[in-house]
């Protein structure tokens, strides 16, 4: 996650690089730090810093640091000849390292050379099996394959190591979703939720999730997790009160018969309700009919 | 008798300085002597990992359960503390196994002694050597007073009983800066340096129990835990949220938007609006009848056509609107739907992108008011399965990407 500050930093170098100011080397040390994935601009300021001896000199020890930031940054934005070049400067200067070994197997991914690649990573965890990287990089290559099953599989063999690693939840849950297999990707979200409870795109995802798999009881919880949205953003989140309103409308469809608890209900619905006609009125006045409309069906 | 001794500043110069000077020289090498001698064993083993990360995830779950429904916490329980293969489940042969392994395995043993050595040994020669050349005089004098308690701790060296417990020998000094220097060699040394040597040896007692004790707490604090599900409150409160939004910033009376909402619900929510806009009630009869006309016509056609005939008439209404503030005021609204708590990049990378096809789509299309706006309705207007699937396409992308900057 990046605080507001280092975003509002990374932003200003980024235009004080892009307009020829100085402060290249402070901008690619940033972007590694926070793990940004800028590779165009770190491919340009890289490549002007380490072709220029005097520039690369001045770096010391951190310039094989920089040597592998701008090799993956060229192997993102496909330049694979520059990256070719960098991978072997550095293999040369570190010949066993295990993480030159893994910027290959990354080249060998990045060419497309998906069989080489993976005996590669096979080998690298054979020596180290518990790299959370290569891991990765196992599943993102199974996912890049179009292999989802693949993908879900490593992942799951990932997870159950690593249980604590929220990105991984996160993006199980997201595959999932994509394959509709709304229970384990509601599993997921619960996951999320556990671990960091205050997030409410955890809880909006959730809801969205248990809406789409319908059912009453299912909708029901879909709109106390839309609330908690609401409540975690303080009444803004104008997907969250959609949420409510189409929520609401389903439990209503399906209870047509039986009025039970109506009366909290459309105290809620009414209120979102109103509270989107004030947002959009605040931002999008031509759209407020619309909206009307909308929420009449 | 609180009599002033004068200290001789020779003491301070030759005395008091040098020691401290020594010592953070003795530490700095340690440092340095500690990183060589590290050996480069730094494979993580498995199971302890794992028993890491299940223990995290147990806390958590410890932590949040309130936060999910009670089916999931209950399977969720069960998982983790069922009888045969529950992960937190430690059979208690295991326990005894663990810390017996600890010590009978060599490598493990080799660290230990190592750091024990490079801790003790220096510690040693710099205290026998203070004592040897700076013994038997007063070093300095604190400046709070005393009792008569820690007069042998810190005046070995000084063998008259009537000097003020204040005046201390240069052995305190040296048991001062051993404790103090710390704070000092994490500024120098940056983090994670070798010289908590207090710090070390209180690890030293709960040593090999750690993994299997804290998995056995664990397991029974989750036994323990009752769930009490929060999520009916948080309806409640995001009542209270919205009236307090809906209720701070007092519209004025003649707004369509309003009134529809007061015709499309039921009896129990007029009473709210009554409190809330008290105003608009008296006008909703009168605008009821023209909304009424509205609500003819649109009940007739499908809610898509709907929306090109609302368009229609909108655009047609306002040909001066700039197409531009429209622009900036969609791409603010799609940015805003986006999760505004949290600022994760994945969001902003989502919403700059649709923001992005939305413009694009604009400047293309200029001449033609109809068919951008249409196609922004259709990707802005949250139908039921609309939302899901676009917001689903785009943080799927975005993630894509998050998992391969992950290295």
């Amino acid at each position: 996650m990046v605080s507001k500050t280092e975003e509002e930093q990374v932003n200003r170098l980024e235009s004080q690089v892009e307009n020829g100011g100085g402060g290249e080397w402070e901008y690619l040390c940033l972007v590694r730090k926070l793990k940004l994935r800028r590779s165009y601009n770190v491919l340009k300021y890289g490549f002007s810093i380490l072709n220029d001896p005097k520039k690369r000199s001045a770096l010391g020890p951190e310039e094989w640091t920089l040597y592998e930031q701008v090799a993956v940054a060229a192997m993102d934005t496909q330049r694979l000849d520059m990256a070719k070049d960098y991978v072997k400067v550095l293999q040369e200067k570190f010949p066993e390292s295990k993480r030159v070994g893994r910027l290959e197997a990354l080249l060998l991914e990045a060419m497309g050379l998906w069989e080489e690649a993976e005996k590669a990573y096979s080998s690298l965890l054979e020596d180290n099996e518990l790299d959370p990287v290569i891991h990765k990089r196992r599943v993102a290559m199974a996912k890049a394959q179009g292999n989802i099953s693949g993908a879900i599989e490593w992942l799951n063999k990932y997870l159950e190591i690593f249980m604590a690693d929220n990105d991984a939840w996160r993006e199980l849950a997201e595959i999932y979703v994509s394959l509709q297999m709304y229970k384990q990707a509601a599993f997921c979200y619960e996951e999320l939720i556990l671990s960091q409870p205050t997030i409410p795109l955890y809880h909006l995802a959730y809801a969205d999730v248990l809406y789409t798999l319908g059912g009453l009881e299912n909708l029901h919880m879909a709109k106390k997790y839309y609330a908690s949205t609401i409540d975690l953003t303080g009444g803004k989140h104008t997907r969250a009160l959609f949420g409510i309103c189409l929520s609401t409308s389903a439990i209503d469809q399906l209870t047509k018969g039986r009025n039970k608890d109506d009366k909290e209900n459309s105290q809620l619905a009414s209120l979102s309700a109103t509270a989107l006609g004030k947002d959009y009125k605040q931002r999008a006045p031509n759209k407020v009919s619309l909206l009307a409309s909308t929420l009449k069906a | 008798m609180a009599e002033d001794l004068v200290l001789d500043t020779a003491i301070r110069d030759w005395v008091l300085i040098p020691l401290s000077v020594v010592m953070v020289l003795i530490g700095i090498l340690r440092y340095f002597v500690s990183k060589l001698m590290r050996s480069s064993n730094q494979v993580p083993d498995p199971k302890m990992v794992k028993e890491g990360q299940v223990i995290i995830r147990a806390r958590n779950l410890r932590a949040a359960a309130n936060y999910i429904p009670a089916k999931s916490f209950r399977a969720r329980r069960v998982y983790f503390s069922n009888e045969e293969n529950g992960l937190l489940y430690v059979p208690k042969g295991q326990a005894q196994n663990a810390q017996a392994q600890m010590f009978s395995d060599p490598n493990m043993a080799m660290d230990m002694m190592k750091k024990n050595l490079s801790m003790i040994i220096p510690q040693t020669l710099t205290f026998a050597w203070v004592n040897f050349f700076f013994s038997g005089f007063v070093a300095a004098k604190i400046p709070f007073p005393l009792t008569q308690r820690f007069r042998s701790m810190l005046q070995n060296g000084i063998d008259l009983s009537t000097v003020d417990v204040s005046y201390v020998s240069s052995r305190s000094w040296y048991f001062l800066n051993l404790f103090g220097l710390r704070g000092l060699f994490s500024l120098i040394l940056g983090e994670e340096n070798a010289t908590d040597d207090t710090q070390r040896m209180m690890q030293m007692s709960g040593f090999g129990f750690d993994p299997t004790k804290s998995l056995g707490a664990e397991k029974d604090s989750l036994d323990i835990f009752q769930h009490e599900w929060a999520l009916p409150k948080f309806e409640q409160r995001a009542e209270a949220v919205l009236k307090k939004l809906v209720v701070s910033v007092p519209t004025p009376v003649a707004e369509t938007v309003k009134t529809e909402k007061v015709k499309t619900v039921e009896e129990a929510s007029k009473e709210e609006k009554v409190a809330a806009t008290p105003a608009p009630e008296v006008v909703t009869e009168e605008q009821k009848q023209v909304t009424k006309e509205e609500v003819a016509e649109e009940q007739v056609q499908v809610t898509e056509e709907e929306v090109v005939t609302e368009e229609q008439k909108q655009v047609t209404e306002e040909e001066v609107a700039p197409e531009v503030t429209e622009k900036q005021e969609e791409a603010t609204e799609e940015e805003v739907a986006a999760p505004p708590a949290e600022k994760p990049a994945a969001p902003e990378a989502e919403t700059k992108e649709l923001a992005e096809e939305a413009v694009p789509e604009e400047a293309v299309a200029k001449d033609e008011t109809k068919e951008p706006v249409e196609e922004k309705i259709e990707a802005e207007v949250p139908k039921e399965a609309a939302i899901e699937e676009t917001k689903e396409e785009a943080p799927k992308f975005a993630e894509e990407e998050k998992p391969a900057a992950k290295e």
